[in-house]
């Protein structure tokens, strides 16, 4: 009886003990002494870049020394090259490198790394309550099959699209041709503004002529297609029952072609860097739409010629709509994606995700890097604008963006199996066919011949039916559906 | 059975120390090996070692961290030297084809454009190569710049900048810094946010530009070096107002002329360093890291970067980190505001060969950790051994405590049960412990039990069936109850069934108890608890039937109850009474002895108040022995019970009356109140005793008649001593005088009998002073009248003893007659051989010698004689006398011891002693010697000659000689040798003389005459 007791109370005391450790395992597989390593792929740059990794170097020395996690973060430069190192790393390509934990993802990217059954579903890692504070839309977009409700993306940092203006020189033109910010607010008016702007400045030089400046540039010209065709009632690919149907309607074709290709080709918008924000700084175009992001990138002084520099001031509009339609902004930005690992890792991730987007930090990262909050709370301007010290273009960008969350509907198109493809094939095609076609009508006009006649060539119905007509194969094409 | 005290306060007691007996020598023996297993570790020095360990692992951390992050950039160097070497034959070969000197750089614009874009590509090579996250090329081109935009001290530069070295993303991932737009837009490379034309340089921090200003200044002063010496580490330092700080690795250039025309470098950002001193590096520890450069002469290092919030705790983001001299093993201590004490390691980095002018310049890279972490490892051990300990020591403690409690409960239980029995029947099972050795006891005190029981029983029936009338009974004082078995049942007639003991109350007992007596002596046992331990009683009752039963009630108490016996003693009780009467009454008188007689009178004396008038009656027959030689015994028998039957009338007035001896009485009459009625009742027994007789064999009517003599208290004597011996002297005054009367003590006669008084006195001088001589009185024979010996008679040389017979009494009273039979012994062999010497005594003559019958000589004095005299032994006759006191046994003895000695043997006194016939036949005489009574005038009376010629005829055939004592004329010679005596002795032969003379020849002549006739 002796022994009996003795051993059960020791079978007590060890059951016990292990109950706790299951507990422990349980709620919490980290351990400080065993860090858990999260490698995380992104494509941030410059100041992002610099944030996030700041943000990154925080967290590391405080939370995740305590809790184990170490995370190291890699820019993998461009979204598109994120991408094809992120699927070349999930389908185990020769010569790729191990996935990433987590990776910054558009919803294509996704949804493909979905399809290879590498992506975590982070729902299970979060409480309906902490899932709420998010903004809807924002998740909406990580959702795939609304009807299983998982979480694909998680999203950290989003943004959309402002207009920013060099205020310096847009005050002088607007002053001289009675210009207003209404002027501004349609693609129609802006793509008449910036002839406005280019016979201004043509007739700033009076011995030379031809030689007007671009008003206006703007990036992701495919944000353009896809978000105006939305805004003009068409988007270019619906789903039924899981059958993707192309939509090419010719006269909301024609609307986006009017808007941006023949004011391109005019010469009264501008495209050369890689991001407008080069073009302002060197004063080719004082308008521009970019994403909240690029906003930071808005010059405060502008080098004419890599000889004189002169300051400007800067200031932020909403993104112009089209005529007589509903206000539409993209809603982009990418979120995190978590691959699948191993329990431990996950959770490493989910706290990291969560961490960082508390909603002080949210908006500090928000606030110095142009992204918007991710949580509904955050996403108020009057709380966000104590972040700033000073007005300068990031702030004012913010205060344009955060009014286009509250008011305009955000818009990001459903990805599919060829939304990248799609996607570049939308933005390079009117941009290149627009750009070869301004750069051979400006040869031709240097050539001596008349410009209007020159221009007639290039944008008129006959040029458009048959860019119209390469647009449509193109993109039969790019997206694999006739 | 079930003795056990309840609740007896060294039960407790004893419970306590078994337990302390089993848990101290159990709890030592852990702390004994808990203190073993401590003192091992510290006597072998294993937590110092460990406390070593602890710092050398923070030592060898940071040096191998030192060592990564130094390699890490030196390894950069040769890229940066590489492509200095490239852009200076650039700048060198530009300026040949536009035949230009340097000092062109600081006026031609599209030169220094030229310069730039044609550099740009060997820059971001070298951006790429070696890892860096910048990459700049600036000129020295004076103030070109300075008027454009009214921005001062501006030059020509390139700078560009890759946050993610790591990773290969081709010129997408660059950022432009400084440098032409055009530059930027022909390589697809992003304007940065704060891109600026030149290199500009605020002259409000001028510390900033350090990595320009001092290298091309340095390099000015060290013309003599190459520029591979001349490479500068800077710490941290802005480029552009957006793009974060880096610390900056930067080599001049020089032309050929030894002009120093701009600078080329590369740059770390803080994330990169970062990441080589990572913080997880001290995953035990709260420490940092911290990257320093040395300032100048002192202790003390200028902070460039550091790693870890634990920065914050312990350095508290100063500028600088005061380090205090090595202490030990290369671990120093820093001073700091902080509220910890840290510790750590400095280890410098090799940035410079001896030959750059910043050799004198010493990095860092220096750990930081809080103390108590770094000794948490040791602490953590510390803790570990103390919480096993402890836990050993309570989970031991609870073992052991289970383990006692285990073994003491089952004893505990064992004797709570056995004290919670009362029932004296009930067997005690205990339920099984399941301990062996306590199973295997309880066992053995159940059987001890039902043995007990059994064996009780079995008592109790054995008493029953013995019927020895024994009950006992056992009352509990606590309990009030009592145990009585089935004995006692029996005896006392309880009204119970006596098959078995039983268990009842106190008061139940007490009431049944039939006899009063018994109860109130019960009860009065009880009531002595507890201060005697023992109560015994004897008592009798009268049975119902008549008879009388003595009971013994034994009461003994112990501890809180009292076992009591009750005892049927009727039996041993009449035994003893019987044994008590033969002890203390004559049997053939039926009064008391003499032991007895004096018991009571000494109980009496101690009462002396009761005495009164007291008298002491000292009575002796006369006559017996006439009776009884005449007689036979059972006559003399006879008389002496008429007398006594007769004395027994004093009972009647509570006289005590005893028979001393053969013929001696003694009585006492206590408690008169006058001497006169105690006469008048003397008076009236002495008629009664003198008017009673006995038949005796002829039919006659033998008068009694004795002689007494009265003492009386307090009158003669306080002492009852003293009395009986005054009522002797008057009884035997009277005796010798008138027989047969009754006389009173008087004082004044003893006082006059000097002898009595004196008596034992003079006796004791005669004895030890040998004051006796011994005359020597013939013994002749019948036949010739010859001398044939002598009888030596005692003469005491005193004025006091007339007589031997005075002396014999003396000492008879006085116990010494030993010493008198010594003294005759020796001293009358010694006379006898100074007569022999003296030539008075012829050698051949014999001797007798009168012994006393009941002495006997010690050996020692026998072996003594034997010695002295050899030559006499063989002519020795011992006169013995016959009595009814002499003591047969010492008798036979010394007949024996005369046979040895070929000496013969006498009877004394023949004739008229006590059974006389008797002893011719056990003791088998030589000579017998007629006694003087029978020979006196026996010449004129037949019965006396019948009886001597009866007894010469008796003994003849025998061959015993017949020797008649105390003839004294010569009728009574012939009358004896007529009727055949063979010797003759009185005074007709002559007296006793101490030197005798030879028998006269008219006494020899006459004696021959008569012997012929």
């Amino acid at each position: 009886m002796k022994l009996k007791n003795i051993f059960s109370l020791f079978s007590a005391v060890c059951v016990s003990a292990g109950l706790f450790c299951g507990c422990a395992e349980n709620q919490n597989p980290l351990d400080p002494k065993n860090p858990a390593d999260i490698t995380i792929w992104h494509y941030y740059n410059g100041v992002q870049q610099e944030y996030f990794d700041h943000m990154i170097v925080e967290f590391n020395e405080t939370v995740g020394h305590e809790q184990g996690i170490i995370v190291e973060a890699r820019s993998k430069g461009t979204i598109n090259e994120l991408a094809d190192s992120v699927l070349a790393s999930l389908k185990n390509d020769v010569g790729a490198e191990t996935p990433p934990d987590i990776f910054a993802s558009y919803a294509e990217t996704a949804y493909i790394a979905d399809e290879l059954g590498c992506v975590v579903d982070l729902s299970q890692y979060f409480t309906a309550e902490e899932l709420a504070e998010y903004v809807d839309g924002y998740l909406e977009e990580g959702k795939f099959d609304d009807s299983q409700q998982e979480l694909k993306i998680f999203p950290t940092a989003k943004s959309t699209e402002v207009m920013m203006l060099n205020q310096t020189d847009f005050q002088k033109f607007a002053d001289a041709e009675n210009i207003s910010e209404t002027d501004l607010s349609t693609w129609e008016s802006l793509a008449e503004t910036a002839e406005k702007y280019y016979t201004y400045t043509d007739n700033l030089t009076p011995d030379t002529p031809n030689d007007g400046k671009a008003f206006f540039g703007r990036d992701s010209v495919a944000n353009y297609m896809i978000v105006g065709a939305k805004q003009l009632g068409m988007e270019f690919f619906t789903e039924e029952n899981g059958e993707l149907t192309l939509h090419t309607d010719e006269e909301v074709i024609r609307r986006l072609w009017d808007c941006y290709y023949v004011p391109y080709v005019k010469g009264y918008y501008f495209a050369q860097s890689r991001y407008r924000s080069d073009d302002a700084k060197i004063g080719e175009i004082i308008a521009m739409v970019c994403s909240s992001t690029g906003a930071v990138y808005f010059p405060d002084s502008v080098t004419i010629d890599d000889s004189y520099t002169y300051p400007i001031d800067s200031f932020a509009l909403p993104i112009p709509n089209f005529e007589g339609c509903e206000p539409y902004a993209v809603q982009q930005g990418a979120g995190m994606v978590v691959t699948k690992s191993d329990p431990k890792t996950e959770y490493a991730c989910s706290v990291f995700l969560k961490w960082i987007t508390e909603q002080e930090r949210n908006i500090d990262f928000a606030v110095k890097s142009g992204y918007l909050p991710v949580k509904k709370s955050a996403n108020d301007f009057e709380i966000i604008s104590e972040f700033y010290e000073n007005d300068g273009a990031d702030r004012q960008a913010m205060e344009a963006a955060v009014s286009e969350v509250n008011t305009y509907s955000l818009y990001s198109a459903k990805p599919f199996e060829k939304s990248t493809e799609v996607r570049d094939f939308l933005g390079n095609y009117i941009q290149d066919t627009a750009q070869t076609a301004y750069e051979k009508a400006f040869s031709r006009i240097q050539g001596g011949e008349e410009r209007e006649t020159v221009l007639e060539d290039y944008v008129s119905d006959k040029a458009f039916a048959q860019w119209y007509d390469d647009f449509v194969s193109g993109l039969q094409s790019a997206s694999g559906i006739v | 059975m079930a003795n056990v005290p309840e609740n007896s306060p060294d039960k407790t007691k004893k419970k306590a120390k078994l337990f302390i007996r089993l848990l101290f020598p159990m709890l030592g023996l852990v702390l004994f090996q808990l203190v073993t297993f401590f003192a091992v570790l510290i006597a072998g020095g294993e937590f110092s070692h460990v406390k070593e360990y602890a710092y050398s692992m923070l030592l060898e951390k940071t040096e191998n961290r030192k060592n990564y992050i130094e390699s890490e950039f030196q390894s950069k160097i040769p890229f940066v030297q590489e492509a200095a070497e490239k852009i200076n034959t650039l700048v060198e070969t530009t300026l040949i084809q536009k035949n230009v000197s340097v000092a062109a750089l600081q006026e031609d614009k599209e030169l220094n454009r030229k310069i730039m874009e044609s550099s740009a590509e060997t820059l971001i090579d070298l951006l790429k190569r070696s890892m860096a996250n910048d990459v700049y090329f600036i000129l020295e081109t004076g103030d070109l710049y300075d008027d454009e935009g009214g921005v001062k001290q501006a030059k020509a530069a390139l700078y560009f900048r890759d946050l993610d070295p790591t990773s290969d993303s081709g010129y997408q991932d660059l950022l432009m810094e400084m440098g032409l737009s055009s530059i930027s837009q022909d390589l697809g490379i992003i304007l940065d946010s704060g891109w600026k034309l030149h290199f500009e340089s605020d002259p409000n921090n001028m510390e900033n530009y350090d990595y320009y200003y001092r290298t091309i200044q340095t390099a000015e002063e060290n013309s003599n070096l190459s520029f591979g010496n001349l490479g500068y580490w800077s710490g941290f330092s802005p480029i552009t107002k957006s793009a974060a700080d880096s610390m900056k690795y930067t080599v001049p250039l020089i032309a050929a002329d030894g002009t120093v025309y701009g600078v080329i470098g590369i740059g770390l950002t803080e994330n990169t360093i970062l990441s080589d001193m990572p913080v997880n590096d001290f995953l035990n520890e709260t420490a940092c890291y911290v990257l320093g450069r040395k300032q100048p002469d002192s202790q003390a290092f200028d902070i460039i970067t550091h790693s870890g919030i634990a920065f914050n705790q312990l350095v508290k983001n100063e500028n600088t980190l005061q380090t205090n001299p090595v202490r030990n093993e290369g671990i120093v201590d820093f001073t700091s505001n902080s509220e910890f004490s840290s510790v750590g390691s400095v280890q410098y980095m090799k940035l410079y060969s001896e030959e750059s002018p910043y050799y004198e310049e010493q990095w860092a890279l220096i750990s930081v950790a809080e103390k108590d972490s770094v000794l948490q490892l040791f602490t953590n051990l510390i803790r570990m051994l103390v919480l096993s300990a402890v836990i050993a020591l309570v989970v031991s403690t609870i073992i052991v405590l289970i383990t006692i409690k285990k073994v003491v409960e089952p004893i505990t239980k064992i004797i709570h049960k056995m004290n919670s029995m009362h029932e004296y029947n009930q067997i005690i099972r205990f339920a099984p412990t399941n301990i062996f050795e306590l199973d295997k006891m309880t066992d053995a005190i159940t059987q001890l039990q039902i043995n007990a029981q059994e064996f009780s029983s079995q008592v109790s029936k054995m008493i029953r069936i013995a019927d020895v009338g024994l009950g006992t009974f056992m009352y509990d004082h606590t309990a009030e109850t009592v145990f009585v078995g089935q004995g006692l049942l029996k005896l006392l007639n309880l009204p119970y069934p006596a098959e078995e003991d039983i268990m009842i109350s106190r008061q139940e007992f007490i009431d049944h108890i039939p006899v009063e007596k018994i109860r109130s002596f019960v009860l009065e046992g009880l009531a002595e608890y507890p201060e005697n331990s023992d109560y015994v009683k004897e008592f009798s009752i009268h049975k119902p039937d008549g008879g009388t039963n003595w009971l013994r009630l034994s009461l003994v108490h112990n501890k809180n109850k009292s076992i009591g016996i009750i005892q049927d003693i009727t039996s041993s009780m009449l035994e003893k009474k019987r044994i008590e009467y033969e002890r203390d009454y004559d049997s053939t008188t039926g009064l008391l002895n003499r032991h007895a007689y004096y018991r009571k009178i000494e109980d009496l004396f101690r009462h002396r108040n009761d005495l009164k008038i007291t008298a002491f009656i000292m009575l002796d027959l006369d006559n017996l022995k006439y009776v009884n030689d005449t007689y036979g015994h059972d006559f003399g028998d006879d008389y002496i019970k008429t007398a006594a039957n007769s004395l027994k009338n004093f009972q009647r007035y509570g006289g005590i009356v005893s028979r001393l001896s053969g013929d001696e009485f003694n009585i006492c009459l206590t408690g008169f109140s006058s001497k006169e009625e105690v006469r008048k009742i003397i008076q009236e027994v002495r008629s009664q005793l003198l008017n009673s007789y006995c038949l005796l064999a002829d039919g006659t009517h033998f008068k009694i008649r004795a002689s007494a003599g009265i003492s009386w208290y307090p009158d003669d004597a306080d002492s009852y001593e003293m009395l009986v011996k005054y009522a002797d002297f008057a009884m035997y005054t009277i005796k010798h005088s008138t027989k047969g009367e009754i006389a009173e003590f008087d004082i004044s006669s003893y006082a006059k009998d000097a002898v009595l008084l004196n008596g034992v006195e003079e006796m004791n001088r005669i004895i030890d002073e040998c004051r006796v001589r011994y005359a020597f009185h013939s013994i002749v024979s019948a036949k010739t009248g010859e001398l044939y010996g002598y009888e030596a008679l005692m003469r005491p040389q005193s004025s006091i003893f007339q007589s031997p017979l005075e002396l014999l009494r003396i000492a008879k009273t006085s116990a010494k007659l030993y010493e008198i039979e010594h003294l005759t012994w020796t001293k009358a062999l010694v006379d006898f051989q100074a007569q022999i010497d003296a030539g008075n005594i012829s050698p051949d003559c014999h001797l007798f010698v009168n012994s006393i019958s009941n002495c006997i000589l010690e050996d020692s004095d026998v072996h003594i004689i034997e010695k002295n005299h050899p030559n006499l032994l063989s002519h020795i006759i011992m006169e013995i006398l016959e009595s009814e006191s002499t003591n047969e046994e010492y008798i036979q003895s010394k007949i024996n011891r005369m046979r040895t000695w070929n000496a013969q043997v006498a009877l004394d006194d023949f004739g008229t002693g006590y059974n006389s016939e008797y002893a011719l036949i056990t003791l088998n005489p030589n000579i017998i010697k007629i006694d003087r009574s029978l020979v006196s005038g026996c010449d004129k009376d037949f019965s006396r000659r019948t009886i001597i010629s009866n007894l010469v005829k008796l003994v003849r055939h025998k061959n015993i000689l017949v020797l008649a004592e105390g003839v004294e004329t010569e009728s009574e010679v012939r009358t004896v040798i007529s009727c055949g005596v063979d010797l003759l002795q009185g005074y007709y032969i002559n007296r006793p003389v101490f030197e005798p003379k030879p028998v006269s020849k008219e006494v020899k002549e006459t004696i021959r005459r008569f012997s012929h006739s």
